[in-house]
């Protein structure tokens, strides 16, 4: 005797058209009321939907999803080709700056050495390198100073000023 | 769907990859083999009328798109039935509250034979309406099954359960119908 499960199992094929009841299936269906009602339901849903839109056009819909298929991937190539390059790009410029300005070359010792071409671009400090070094070590020491020390201007320093006097220089300052 | 290999009537499988290969014929043969079941499931799912051809459209562009990821676990008809039922349930949850269905979305009584399509059709519309309040997979399940005729295992390889799983989802589909249409 076939039971429930099993019957219902096989439904969706018979259904179909696909199999035939098996012995046994039929006479349980006639006395099981659960499994008549399960196949009005399994019928029901392989009728579903049957008479939904038969105007529907399947080799010209076939045409226009192959169309939609070959620009989406032709777009997906060009994107890639797109990236590829920018790769490419972004390698050579990285290539140059880390080999360094085509205009400097690095000398054996170390030592920056310029090229004819680079030196066309150096623009000269006058004056600096005229100086001795001496001189060079009294501009460092003025520059690495506290603000307003040391009378290189011949003026009196900021501390020695009075109240009055400070305030008139801030005024100044403020404008 | 798939015919015995060696057929004069070329396989699933073998139609893909000869689509794969560049053959666009083969995918006019599958849109012909496997369109019409893909809109019978789009309508049994929920879709209204007047939708169901872009769905099916949509659906099968999404699905030649990336043929490459059909492996053949999966029947293709239930691949594609799959695909259908993402793209129904993300369509509707985009247009989520400003829905508006035409007159034209609400299948007409066929008035020539008044008591024949109450009789056929009277089930179908409380099927329909039944289907509506099963859990998504019971009701994906259930259709794949009882619609589209799909095995348990092809079934689960589609969407990602067990045929075992599948089989419980089915049967439980079968007794909350009965329970919601009687």
């Amino acid at each position: 005797m076939i039971d429930c499960e099993t019957l219902l199992d096989l439904m969706p094929v018979v259904a179909a058209g696909r199999a035939t009841w098996p012995a046994g299936a039929e006479e349980h269906l006639r006395s099981c009321p659960d499994c008549r009602s399960a196949w009005q339901v399994i019928g029901a849903a392989a009728r579903l939907g049957r008479d939904g839109p038969a105007s529907i056009d399947y080799a010209a819909m076939a045409a226009r999803v192959s169309s939609r298929v070959g620009a989406a991937r032709r777009a997906k190539r060009n994107r890639r080709n797109l990236g590829l390059l920018s790769l490419l790009a972004a390698a050579a410029i990285t290539l140059i700056v880390w080999r360094g300005h085509p205009g400097v070359v690095t000398g054996t010792t170390g030592s920056v050495q310029l090229t004819p071409e680079a030196r066309a671009f150096v623009i000269p400090v006058s004056g600096l390198d005229e100086l001795d070094t001496g001189q060079l070590q009294a501009i460092y020491q003025q520059l690495d100073g506290p603000l307003g020390a040391g009378g290189s201007v011949g003026g009196p320093a900021l501390e020695e000023l009075s109240p009055d006097e400070m305030s008139q220089v801030l005024s100044s300052y403020q404008g | 769907m798939t015919t015995s290999p060696g057929a004069a009537t070329p396989t699933d499988q073998q139609l893909v990859e000869a689509y794969r290969a560049g053959d666009e014929a083969a995918a006019a043969t599958l849109v012909g083999r496997h369109g019409p079941a893909v809109a019978r499931y789009l309508s049994a799912i929920g879709a209204f009328p007047g939708e169901v051809e872009d769905l099916v459209q949509e659906s099968l562009f999404r699905a030649f798109r990336r043929i490459e990821s059909w492996r053949g676990e999966a029947g293709f008809r239930t691949w594609l039935c799959t695909i259908a039922g993402n793209l129904l349930r993300d369509e509707h949850r985009k247009r989520k509250g400003r829905l508006v269905v035409s007159i034209d979305d609400h299948p007409l009584a066929d008035h020539a034979d008044p008591e024949g399509t109450l009789m056929a059709g009277e089930l179908e519309v409380r099927l329909s309406a039944a289907l509506a309040r099963l859990p998504r997979l019971q009701r994906e399940v259930f259709l794949l099954r009882a619609q589209q005729e799909a095995e348990y295992a092809d079934i689960a390889a589609a969407l990602g359960t067990t045929a075992g799983a599948a089989r419980v989802h089915f049967h439980h589909a079968v007794k909350a119908l009965k329970g919601l249409i009687e």
